[in-house]
């Protein structure tokens, strides 16, 4: 993680673009992005150092509403962008963000690959368990018994279960926040960032429009009654066993982050010889 | 509320209860714009007004906070001692966008309660004098807050079952 | 008997199965080049990754040469297995030679039917004499038969097996003497004329890493791809060559990932570029429409291959026309670019980087498994200076907006990590600042500023190749250059005046240049390899042509030879 000493402070508002966010009122996105614009403050990173990259849905309008640069890519493929922006300009402290239709449905693939290459990213997922933006379709990590014009009844598949996903291809850093308390997705999203590698961090963020009974989400969350472990063992066993709602660093691994040296040892000239008769 | 001990712990002189207090009405007012930005957005401009009324009346606070003497948070792990039961902050899930006058003011009530009685609770735990005084301060201030706030909420009844009645369905926008 | 000396001669070396026919074949181009000769190599293989039926098909000129001849002169068949496969590949005729091993069993119907002069060589007992391989009797053979000197042919050997065991470097040069020693008792020896005099550097160099070559040039250095037959070469010269000079290739899962890696790095103000064919690009599109409407630059190498869908991946066609130019939804101007001949798959991918820096556009270099995978002996590409590089705002003050509107519709470019240029890039259609915007005022302004910047721009001479007069042009682009340009030069010793158009910058289009190219024109063959004829109906559908117009129009596999192009000439435009 390019970390900046903390000079004379950032604050939160700082990184706040004067975008207004149209999600709807009660959307847990609003938590979501104080708690990227006080993770930034925290980190001490100049808003020009930053990138925040997405894809397609309402968790991926978050670039427009910081004061960041960013790139509001197409649908499921912000992972491969930001792989793309990392790798190219190392200096940069780069952040994905997205749902889980974004992530885990179009992007799946693209997800498992970054968590493999474990190039120095952190992904926040604001995970919903439906598709809001295109008016309430089931997702990836949609409960089977959840009615929908789509799949009336429910679609009988169960769920994902994206933190398992991400340990079994390679991330190095695996947390779960809620919303409903973004001082606390801040401090996931801090530590998210200083810990080197690919670092994943689901927060769960209730659609207030199509899953109003998301409501009760305040009261299903709960503190992991574990500290983080750096056995990845360890760690399936207990993300397999869990019951996807508890809070916190749940898998800090140590494996070491994807960068290639840039650096230049032969000219042009020096390649042109190859060709030579 | 175990969130008064962690505040207690970190709260060692005056200055830094200043700090705090700042913070917190910081942290209010900015909650308060956003959610009039947000009223906005969604053409419910009387709640919005109504929002941007109440950050006024808290960067009212925040100036008398300020003049004391408090300066901004040192360092931003102030955010860290504000867990979620944040007191004057209205939690975003309580929202909705064809939401009331009613509505907003009983929210903001709640704050209004919550602040004051996080700021008595702390008077009656601290042992410094000092502390215990502006602490004690504070909470008369948040107590004016609730007074206002009723007689507000007195002029808007509760609303008809209704009132989130929308006949037009969602919008797909992307 | 001895025939004259000839400037140009054509051979075949086919067989299968660890024969080793592709080895030979690259030697024998080496020993070409090393002798001060011009020349190409193409290959033919079967399905299998090994052991498989293989043909190396050579061209060696005194004289610069782009294409294969009208037929082979000579072949030599270390054995018989399934080359009947490259039967309609390998014309022969009665003055041509094969040469086969007579251990090999008889010649396949196929190539027997071509009427050519038979020879027996035992291939295999003078290896086994040798201790060494066949393949390499018959290199021998072959210099002999062509008039390469020995001492050039073992130089080669000895440099190519040189970190090997001695031992087998001293059994191929025997294996290759023998070889060379039963070439007089053929009866039959085309040696090729004296070469002439070597000025200048000459490389040999495939159009695949020629266009790696040319990327780097113009100052690629993030790389994202996924292997594709028939563009990996260019990515497997890339990866070393990338990391040399200070850059790196990753390779991505699917080419969905590719090209949006190349996007993000890009974003970040690092020139980029993916590589790709047919089926690739295919899955880029949706990207592709990203990058025009973010306006951030990228370079998409697409070698194309016979189509549609899996269509013949080892095999050439220019039928990625449509796709490249209308492929993508919206209105989604951009660049499109297609190298003339394997040397200017150099030339052409510079370019190409240069233009998309400056216009900040996605370009696609319009390649193909002809020019991609043919080797050629060429002299070294003059320099060519050429502006560009992208416009960045390195100092944005308040109010800095990174898609204003501005007179040419380029928009200075603020680079992450610049203070006060923050904006995020978007493909939802935006206001000058970049705010997402569905405004009628802002949609046409982002179009006309994205079509303006292209069709503004000076693309000076590059767009074509144009020399000659007459009023007959035969227009054309890409890899059928090479013979058009071959037949155009017969058809002139002959007496005709042809004006050759050989378009270069595919799009955007150029109508006033065209028209300006075909001034005193009054009938033109086009020629491509499509079965429909995308070419030209793109001709059609955007610029004026000449009242009468021929159209010589043939899909893939087999590649277009000089004289199908002559008869077409000769016969004022009757097939």
């Amino acid at each position: 993680m390019n970390t900046v000493a903390p000079q004379a402070a950032y604050a939160a508002r700082d990184y706040k673009s004067d975008v207004k966010p149209v999600w709807c009122p009660g959307c847990g996105d609003y938590s979501v992005l104080s708690a990227f614009t006080k993770a930034f403050a925290e980190l001490g990173l100049p808003p020009e150092r930053i990138a925040v990259i997405s894809g397609i849905g309402c968790s991926s309008r978050i670039p427009a509403y910081t004061n960041t640069y960013g790139f509001h890519g197409i649908h499921g493929r912000a992972l491969a962008l930001a792989t793309g922006l990392k790798v190219a300009r190392p200096d940069l402290s780069v952040f994905v963000a997205g749902g889980d239709g974004d992530g885990f449905s179009i992007g799946g693939n693209h997800f498992l690959h970054a968590c493999r290459r474990n190039i120095d990213l952190t992904y926040v997922v604001m995970d919903n368990r439906v598709y809001g933006m295109t008016k309430g379709q089931p997702s990836p990590t949609t409960e089977p018994d959840w009615d929908s014009a789509l799949s009336p009844g429910g679609t009988g598949l169960r769920p994902f279960n994206p933190l398992v996903i991400a340990l079994a291809s390679g991330a190095n850093f695996i947390a779960r926040g809620f919303s409903g308390d973004p001082n606390a997705c801040a401090q996931l999203i801090v530590e998210a960032a200083r810990h080197p590698g690919f670092s994943f961090v689901e927060i769960m963020s209730p659609c207030v429009t199509f899953r109003p009974d998301q409501r009760n989400w305040k009261e299903m969350v709960h503190d992991a009654p574990v500290t983080a472990t750096a056995d990845a063992a360890k760690a399936a066993r207990r993300l397999m066993t869990d019951d996807g709602f508890n809070l916190g660093v749940l898998y800090k691994g140590d494996r070491a982050p994807y960068q290639p040296e840039l650096k230049e040892s032969a000219s042009i000239a020096d390649l042109e010889k190859a060709f030579q008769t | 509320m175990s969130g008064i001990k962690k505040l207690l712990e970190t709260i060692k002189t005056a200055e830094d209860f200043r700090a705090c207090a700042y913070a917190l009405e910081a942290e209010a007012v900015e909650r308060y714009t956003e959610l009039a930005d947000q009223m906005e957005v969604h053409n419910n401009r009387e709640v919005a007004s109504l929002f941007r009324r109440m950050a006024e009346i808290e960067a009212l606070h925040v100036k008398r906070v300020k003049g004391d003497g408090a300066k901004p948070a040192k360092t931003n792990t102030m955010y860290r001692w504000l867990g979620s039961d944040s007191v004057e902050a209205i939690q975003p899930t309580d929202l909705h966008y064809l939401m009331t006058p009613h509505h907003a003011l009983s929210l903001a009530l709640k704050g209004e309660e919550n602040a004051a009685a996080m700021f008595e609770a702390l008077a009656a735990q601290a042992t410094d004098p000092e502390i215990k005084a502006l602490a004690n301060e504070m909470a008369e201030e948040e107590r004016e807050h609730v007074k206002l706030v009723k007689a507000w909420l007195a002029k808007y009844p509760e609303p008809d079952e209704d009132w989130h009645d929308d006949p037009d369905p969602p919008t797909i926008t992307e | 008997m001895d025939k004259t000396s000839r400037p140009s001669i054509s051979v075949v070396l086919a067989g299968s199965g660890g024969a080793g026919v592709m080895t030979a074949g690259n030697m024998l181009l080496d020993a070409a080049a090393r002798a001060g000769y011009y020349g190409l190599m193409t290959r033919s293989s079967g399905p299998q990754i090994r052991g498989g039926e293989a043909a190396a098909l050579l061209r060696i000129s005194a004289f610069p040469v782009s294409c294969h001849d009208d037929k082979f002169d000579l072949m030599v068949a270390v054995d018989w297995e399934n080359v009947q496969r490259f039967a309609e590949e390998i014309p022969l005729d009665a003055a041509s030679l094969i040469v086969a091993d007579p251990a090999s069993g008889e010649m396949p119907q196929a190539i027997a039917a071509k009427g050519a002069r038979h020879a027996t060589v035992p291939l295999k007992d003078l290896a086994k004499k040798a201790g060494g391989r066949p393949n390499m009797v018959a290199l021998g053979l072959v210099a002999a038969l062509i008039g390469l000197p020995e001492s050039i042919v073992i130089e080669v050997i000895a440099k190519s097996l040189k970190k090997g065991d001695p031992k087998t470097l001293a059994a191929s040069e025997t294996a290759i003497r023998s070889g060379l020693a039963t070439a007089p008792t053929l009866g039959w020896r085309e040696p090729l004329i004296p070469p002439s005099a070597k000025t200048g550097t000459r490389w040999t160099i495939s159009g695949n890493h020629a266009a790696g070559l040319g990327a780097i040039k113009g100052g690629i250095r993030f790389v994202a791809a996924y292997p594709i037959t028939p563009a990996s070469e260019m990515l497997e010269w890339m990866a070393p060559a990338l990391r040399k000079v200070g850059g790196t290739l990753v390779q991505a899962e699917d080419e969905l990932a590719s090209i949006n890696m190349a996007i993000g790095g890009s974003y970040g103000g690092v020139p980029s570029l993916t590589a790709t064919s047919g089926p690739g690009l295919a899955l880029m599109s949706e990207a592709f429409g990203l990058a025009i409407a973010s306006e951030t630059p990228i370079v998409v190498v697409n070698v194309m291959r016979g189509g549609p869908s899996t269509g013949i991946p080892t095999k050439s066609e220019q039928t990625d026309l449509n796709m490249a130019v209308y492929g993508f939804h919206g209105d989604a101007p951009h660049l499109v670019v297609a190298p003339l001949s394997v040397a200017d798959c150099q030339f052409a991918t510079q370019w190409a980087v240069r233009l998309a820096e400056r216009t900040q556009a996605p370009a696609i270099v319009l390649s193909d498994q002809n020019l991609g995978q043919a080797r050629a002996i060429v002299d070294r590409p003059p320099d060519v200076a050429i502006g560009g590089g992208r416009v960045v705002e390195a100092k944005p003050g308040v109010g800095f907006a990174r898609y204003a509107v501005t007179p040419d519709g380029i928009s200075p470019m603020s680079l992450p990590g610049t203070p006060g240029g923050q904006y995020t890039a978007d493909g939802l259609e935006h206001s000058p600042r970049g705010t997402p915007s569905s405004q009628a005022k802002d949609h046409t302004a982002q179009l006309d500023k994205r079509a303006r910047k292209l069709e503004g721009f000076d693309y000076g001479d590059h767009w074509a190749e144009i020399e000659g007069d007459g009023d007959v042009a035969v227009i054309t682009w890409g890899s059928t250059t090479a013979p058009v340009k071959e037949a155009i030069a017969r058809a002139r010793a002959q007496g005709l005046r042809i004006r050759l158009i050989a378009l270069r910058l595919i799009a955007p289009t150029q109508p006033a240049k065209l028209a300006a190219a075909l001034a005193g024109v009054s009938r033109a063959l086009i020629v491509e390899q499509s079965h429909g004829a995308q070419f030209h109906k793109y001709l059609r559908a955007h610029y004026e042509l000449p009242d009468q117009v021929d159209v010589l129009a043939r899909p893939g596999p087999i590649l277009f030879k000089p004289s199908d192009i002559v008869s077409r000439l000769m016969n004022g435009g009757r097939a």
